[in-house]
This record gives structure tokens, C-alpha cells and sequence, in this order.
């Protein structure tokens, strides 16, 4: 009880709120990620109460994982490379006109996985570390390759098989780009020093949707905006879609267990998630082009890797993935080593951050729910001003 | 042009970029090279191999398609195209803001727009909105000028 005190104080409750808002907004943002915000403020927290730091540090997890949903929805450009699978269902979605229902269903989806994977992390952290700590690098590669089976469940009758398998053999083509892990010499750099790295994630995330986007709009010769009407009319009451919780659940669980393998992000779990949605839906040919289901499974996918991630982060020092990697570092510059310690001897800053992230997840799912209306309104924006 | 043809043509597109990749590894050096030389191989050879499937396939259809709406307004499109190659090149010697206040207005425009007080102020919110978010609160390095 006297940890849960700790987080509902008014500087508790701030931090959390403050750092929730923030999440959402520097995840809707293209080009900034969650990993990036969070590394960025560890240093400011320093001088902060460790508990409070933790705390703001917890809520820009939390908001920034479902920040990124809401610009893949509206404007087929992903917040963050987490978001992708939600832009597939979400963006078509928003041309129909249902742009708001397509929100709120990534709204509540993004609270259930997150709160069920902070629910685990509260309950099973030690015992589910100690089972991550089997999973070694042949267990890696399958996952890998269970990821790389996941573009066929992607095709469908307009998209063929071979058309997918195409896309993904060109992105491991990308991916050979840069420094060679195995000589260390530098691969189609073309003698630029802003391709040692390869190209990175985000910059051919939004290269690949955003300009594809524009340079549709700037093509077209009759302008394919949404009809005022209709948004207006679908802003007025769209219940969820019936049945709509089992692929939320199964988007939970699945992100939950992608999370706490350490080293498997976000993205994985959301793209995981959307497959078996997709197997398991009885509306398969909906897939692509704008399946609630997709979005619901994606995205209480990526929100349950949160939890997921920071089970070997906390007991075993294992980063699930780089946004826990960047929190391991604000445990670590507060004197809090991971490991068992964390929960013994550091019960009382542990267990309130551990708290604060279903206070998080609260308040994205009010932010959220509150703001949907307005933000749908985005898809009325002239052309020529979104492009910009 | 029809999407049939579109999709022939970027599918010999890739034939070319899969034979140029499988002729690229014969330049690599020593033992370590040598095999990462066979996996990018095996790319190119999978990538050559299912685009010429593809394009088989899409040859032997005789489907009549629609003419494609892609280049409807062909001067916008390319314009578009051209101030992107622009707005990059120029990164290196005028840095990032003076380039975007001129790219962005200048699309706005392209594209159609016409209310100059509208375009002034979302390129003002644009560029304030990097220069807070990006330089004064995350300390990201954008480029700068090259004569500053």
C-alpha cells in the first residue's frame, strides 16, 4: 500500500501524467521514437527523485508506443516503426470516414495490452526472466524466421504471395547496406559516411509511406478527399465492432510474450499479432483494407511489449529491447542495479514505477478517448497543407 | 499506362538491380567477404528469381486494365520529385531551415494552394515546431549552413 501511496501523490501523479502526454506526442510525431525520447531525458531525470524520474520516464514509454498509431491511422505514416501494421488497417479505415472508431478502437487496444503486460511484469517478472535466460541464439534465428514467415500471412488476393515474398527479400537487400557484421567492411555506402550505419529504420519508414503519400497526391488528378459529411456522420456513434475484445486479448498476450524475449521489439509483436488476427479472423479478404481486427491485435500487440520488455530489463539486466535499454540506463545512473536486488532492496522505487505504468496507461486511454473527435479532423485537411 | 504495364516495368527494374547486386560480390576481398558475398548472392538470386516469375506471370494475364491516374497532373508530379532532390541536395551547403522555408511554401503552391497567410503560418509552425522539438529540447544536430 505505502508504494501505491508513493504514486498517488501530486508530484507522483504529475510525473506520470506529464510523461504520458509527452509519449503520446513525441510518438505521434514521425521520426521520433520512444527509444530516442527516453535517452535523451534519462540525464535530466538525474537530478530528479529516482521514483519520479522513473516514473516520467515510464509514462513517455507508455504514450509514445500508442502516440504512434494516431498519424499511421490519419496519415498512413507510422509515429513509430512499432505502428506499421496499424497504418494497413487504420489508414484505409480513415478514407472510409472512420477515421475517429479506428482511434478508439487503437486507443482501448493499446490500454488492454498494456495494462495485462504490466499486470505480468507486477506478478511473474522473476519467473519469466529465469525462462528468457533459455532462450539462446537458435531460438533467436527461429524467431527471426517465424517473423519472416509472418510477409505470407500479408498476401492476400490483390497482393500475390510472390509480389510479398518480393517485398521482403528487397528489404533484406536494404538491410545489407553499411558496415558488414562479419568483415567489417563497408558495403554500397557509395563513400557516404551517413550510410556506415545503413539506412536506418525510420528514415525508410517514412520514405517508404510518407513520400509514397505524397507523390500520390501531387499525381492525382481529381483530389480523393474525405467527404466532410460522412466524417461527421461517423463521429456521431460507431460502437466497437462486436468480438472485437478476443483479438485485443490475443494482441496482449502475443506482445507480452514477444516482449520478455530479450532483444525482440515492438514491431515484431505488433506484425506477429496482425498475422494470427488475420488467421484467425472469419473476415480475411477485410485484411488491407481497413480490418478493425487488424488494429486491435496490433496494436495491444506493440502496447504489451511495455510490460514484456522490462521483465529481464528489471531482473536480470537484459534489455527486452531498446526503450528498456535507455530505462535500464536511468535505473543504473540512480545507483538501482537490475536484478534481484531491484525487488528487495530497491521494493520501494520499483514497486511505484511498476504501479505508475497502468496509471499510464490510464491516462492515454483518457487523453485518447477525449481527443479522437479532433484528431480524426485531420483527414480534412487540404492537401497541399498535409503534403507540407 | 495501364498497372500491368507499371508492374512489368519496375518488375524488369529489379531483374537489372538483381543482376547488378549477384556481378557487385565478385568485387569482395578476403575469406570474411568472401561469405557474406554468399548470402547478398543468394538475395540477388532470390530477388532476380521471383521478379522473373512475377513478370511471367503478369505477361501471360490478359487482363484489360484501366489507364493508370498516376501522372495526371504530370508537371506537379515530377515537380514534386525534383524539389525533394532539391531540398536533399541542398542539405550540405544551406543546411536545414533555409532550404525548408523555401521547399515548403513553394510545394504548398505547386500543389495548388493559394491562401498565402495560411502557408506562411503553417511554415512558420513547421519550422518553429523542429527548431523547439528537435534543437532546443532533444539537442538534435541539424544540418547547418555551410558558410555559418
Amino acid at each position: 500500500m505505502e508504494y501505491l501511496a508513493t504514486v498517488f501523490t501530486l508530484e507522483g501523479l504529475l510525473s506520470v501524467i506529464i510523461g504520458t502526454v509527452a509519449g503520446v506526442v513525441i510518438g505521434a510525431m514521425p521520426g521520433l521514437t520512444a527509444t530516442m525520447a527516453v535517452g535523451l531525458l534519462v540525464p535530466f531525470t538525474y537530478t530528479m527523485d529516482p521514483v519520479m524520474g522513473l516514473m516520467l520516464l515510464g509514462g513517455i514509454y507508455a504514450g509514445a508506443m500508442y502516440g504512434g498509431s494516431i498519424p499511421a491511422i490519419l496519415l498512413n505514416t507510422p509515429g513509430t516503426p512499432a505502428a506499421v501494421a496499424t497504418a494497413i488497417e487504420g489508414y484505409p479505415m480513415s478514407k472510409q470516414g472512420r477515421g475517429m472508431l479506428a482511434l478508439k478502437i487503437s486507443v482501448v487496444a493499446s490500454f488492454m495490452g498494456g495494462t495485462f503486460s504490466v499486470l505480468v511484469l507486477l506478478l511473474f517478472a522473476p519467473f519469466l526472466a529465469a525462462q528468457a535466460l533459455h532462450f539462446g541464439p537458435a531460438e533467436t534465428f527461429l524467431l527471426a524466421l517465424m517473423g519472416l514467415a509472418g510477409i505470407v500471412s500479408i498476401a492476400d488476393e490483390e497482393t500475390s504471395l510472390l509480389k510479398s515474398l518480393l517485398a521482403g527479400v528487397l528489404g533484406m537487400m536494404i538491410a545489407i547496406i553499411g558496415t558488414d557484421a562479419m568483415s567489417g567492411s563497408l558495403r554500397y555506402t557509395m563513400g557516404s559516411i551517413n550510410l556506415i550505419d545503413g539506412i536506418d529504420f525510420m528514415p525508410a519508414l517514412i520514405g517508404l509511406f510518407s513520400m509514397i503519400q505524397m507523390l500520390e497526391i501531387a499525381g492525382q488528378r481529381h483530389s480523393t478527399q474525405i467527404d466532410a459529411s460522412v466524417l461527421k456522420q461517423s463521429q456521431k456513434s460507431e460502437a466497437m465492432p462486436k468480438g472485437i475484445t478476443k483479438y485485443m486479448a490475443l494482441g496482449s498476450g502475443t506482445g507480452t510474450v514477444v516482449g520478455i524475449l530479450p532483444g525482440e521489439g515492438a514491431t515484431i509483436a505488433a506484425f506477429l499479432s496482425y498475422n494470427f488476427a488475420k488467421r484467425l479472423s472469419k473476415a480475411k479478404q477485410m485484411f488491407g483494407k481497413g480490418a478493425p481486427e487488424g488494429i486491435a491485435a496490433a496494436e495491444a500487440g506493440n502496447n504489451g511489449c511495455v510490460g514484456g520488455s522490462l521483465v529481464p530489463t528489471l531482473t536480470l539486466g537484459i534489455p527486452g529491447n531498446s526503450v528498456a535499454a535507455a530505462l535500464m540506463g536511468a535505473f543504473i545512473i540512480h545507483g538501482m542495479i537490475p536484478g534481484p536486488d531491484l525487488f528487495a532492496v530497491h521494493a520501494d522505487k520499483t514497486y511505484p514505477f511498476i504501479y505508475s505504468l497502468f496509471i499510464a496507461n490510464i491516462v492515454f486511454l483518457v487523453v485518447g478517448i477525449s481527443v479522437a473527435p479532433y484528431l480524426a479532423r485531420i483527414a480534412l485537411i487540404p492537401p497541399a497543407i498535409m503534403v507540407q | 499506362m495501364t498497372r500491368a504495364t507499371l508492374d512489368r516495368l519496375v518488375l524488369g527494374g529489379f531483374i537489372v538491380l538483381a543482376v547488378l547486386l549477384y556481378i557487385s560480390t565478385a568485387s569482395y576481398t578476403g575469406i570474411a567477404q568472401k561469405t557474406s558475398a554468399v548470402y547478398v548472392r543468394f538475395l540477388a538470386v532470390s530477388f532476380g528469381g521471383l521478379s522473373t516469375v512475377q513478370l511471367l506471370f503478369s505477361l501471360r494475364k490478359t487482363t484489360h486494365d484501366e489507364p493508370l491516374d498516376l501522372f495526371g497532373r504530370a508537371a506537379r508530379f515530377f515537380g514534386l520529385v525534383a524539389g525533394l532532390v532539391l531540398f536533399a541536395v541542398s542539405f550540405e551547403s544551406l543546411g536545414f531551415f533555409i532550404p525548408a522555408a523555401i521547399f515548403i511554401p513553394a510545394i504548398a503552391w505547386m500543389l495548388g494552394y493559394r491562401n498565402p497567410l495560411v502557408i506562411g503560418l503553417s511554415t512558420g509552425a513547421v519550422l518553429l515546431g523542429v527548431y523547439l522539438i528537435f534543437i532546443r529540447l532533444l539537442s538534435v544536430n541539424l544540418p547547418s549552413p555551410a558558410f555559418f
